[in-house]
């Protein structure tokens, strides 16, 4: 474990190498779902897992890259996740959808795969309200009625094509420009000091709809705002948070777009099965671009480093009905143990943002920055002793604990403008209130 | 990248030698090798290796909290 934090990102670990546990994750789950389909009654069995499987294994001798490329993506993890689930508990439906149909998405990661190959194939493709969804790419809109059907996509010398009965649709090869009935995803490259963030707009992927909030779902027409913001912010990360953007760039893959709350509000999630993908609504600046993907990618990491050890044991008072349930100053409800470590680590995160920006950053934004910066280091300090009281830290657990812990501690040097300190020291006085008059008043 | 059925039985070999379910180095052990495997190679491993590998990730996951949890829906004013 000594080198998964021995990097610049301070107590993270290092991401890079995550990325490679999560790809080692997903073999693993796709090696689970094959072995376990042979022992259900899956009609089509071989049409959605057998012949996909091979195509993917053909694609990997030509372009063993593309195959990772698509193995490793949130989406698998999502889908092989979904799957192995569905498969363990041995139940007809997967997501409300013919299991068959769902299994069935592996071919459109071998298509994918292939398509990226340059491998000709002809398989057929579980399709979805009469569209085909080509993971990370885009979507082909045949506009058929079925809410599910299997339809044949190909790739022969004229390009790649899709089919359902008489409906057709031409998919560009390479797919990124936009034709008849074809949507491609936005793809933002962008470099910045060496850096460089890739990552795709995805409002489309069936399994990348799991974030408990609604999910844009038409094209976007603020695709050009959603590009500006994701190369300013990343502009910002890179000149001046070189340790936060590595940790971004390894662990951002993919933006799922999600409608904001209302006005002036926004929202962002990340979800455990699928890293490498994170959910926002557009935020309003560069800063908040930046600030979110810091966020983010700290759940991230810190939820495929749970794939490697536990940082949180299992709450012995759960058996007895009393459960640990702590104060979280982000939140408006009581906390698990192990929520508590996602938020305090987020914050951190957060933190460590904030903090540059309001000693080095630009001085417009200064106040600002300031305020947030009280913020997040008001609430990691917080957070911490809740977590502490806690008592189920793990080893680990608990060594980034401490570790966060002192650092924020010296945090404590940086004075903020009288007024400001006060400000915040009212809000978080407030906060912790309200929580305790909620939920403590009958205890 | 390994791509005969003798690299997917070091690798299971490896897997094996590596811990029993449940320590520490297993995982990350473990899921390292698989990640290194052709699909062809993943194949062609024991089902044996492939479930205790398995069971080592359900396990970890069980720790603190359920499968497929989302860690941040956070929502702020702006």
């Amino acid at each position: 474990m000594s080198e998964l934090r021995d990097n610049g990102a301070e107590l993270g670990p290092t991401a890079e190498r995550l990325r490679v546990l999560e790809l080692g994750k997903h073999k693993t789950l796709l090696a689970g779902i094959m072995r376990l389909a042979i022992q259900r009654p899956i009609p089509d069995r071989e049409r959605a897992l057998g012949i996909p499987y091979r195509l993917l294994s053909s694609a990997e001798g030509l372009a063993p890259g593309a195959v990772t490329g698509v193995l490793a993506s949130p989406q698998f993890g999502a889908w092989a996740s979904d799957a192995l689930h569905c498969l363990l508990e041995d139940t007809p439906a997967m997501n409300g959808i013919p299991r068959e149909i769902s299994l069935g998405r592996l071919a459109m990661f071998a298509a994918t795969a292939a398509m990226r190959a340059g491998l000709p194939f002809d398989v057929a493709v579980p399709l979805r309200n009469g569209s085909a969804s080509f993971p990370g790419l885009g979507v082909a809109h045949l506009d058929t009625v079925p809410p599910w059907e299997w339809g044949r996509a190909w790739l022969d010398g004229t390009g790649c094509h899709v089919r359902s009965g008489p409906a057709r649709v031409d998919v560009p090869v390479p797919p990124g420009s936009a034709t008849a009935n074809w949507s491609p995803l936005l793809q933002v490259t962008v470099i910045e000091q060496g850096l460089c963030l890739e990552v795709v707009l995805d409002h489309n992927d069936p399994f990348l709809d799991r974030y408990g909030a609604a999910q844009r779902r038409t094209a976007d027409p603020d695709l050009a705002r959603w590009r500006h913001l994701i190369e300013t912010g990343w502009q910002i990360l890179a000149r001046d948070h070189q340790a936060l953007a590595a940790l971004a760039a390894d662990a951002v893959r993919t933006v799922v777009p999600l409608i904001a709350p209302g006005p002036n509000r926004m929202i962002g999630g990340t979800e455990e099965t699928s890293f490498g993908a994170i959910a926002m609504s557009l935020p309003p600046d560069a800063l908040a671009m930046a600030e979110t993907l810091v966020h983010e990618s700290h759940h991230a990491v810190l939820g495929a480093l749970r794939d490697i050890e536990p940082l949180v044991r299992d709450d012995d008072g759960r058996e007895q009905g009393r459960s640990f349930l702590g104060y979280a100053p982000w939140r408006d409800d009581p906390r698990p143990a192990h929520a508590l470590l996602q938020g305090i680590y987020a914050h951190y995160g957060m933190g460590q943002f904030w903090r540059r920006e309001y000693l080095t950053g630009a001085v417009k934004h200064r106040e600002r920055a300031a305020v947030a910066f009280g913020r997040m280091r008001a609430m990691t300090e917080r957070g911490a002793r809740s977590l502490a009281e806690s008592g189920l830290l793990t080893e680990t657990g608990r060594m980034i604990l401490v570790g966060i812990e002192e650092e924020v501690t010296q945090w404590r040097s940086d004075p903020l403008p009288a007024t400001i300190e006060r400000h915040v020291a009212e809000l978080t006085r407030q906060h912790e209130a309200r929580w305790r008059a909620r939920w403590l008043t009958s205890t | 990248m390994p791509t005969s059925g003798h690299e997917a039985n070091e690798a299971g070999r490896e897997i094996d030698a590596s811990g029993t379910a449940g320590e520490v180095h297993s995982a990350e052990t473990g899921l390292l090798i698989m990640s290194r495997l052709s699909l062809e190679d993943l194949g062609q491993l024991d089902d044996s290796v492939v479930a205790n590998v398995l069971r080592d990730l359900v396990e970890r996951r069980r720790c603190g909290a359920g499968p497929g949890e989302r860690y941040s829906l956070h929502d702020s004013t702006l």
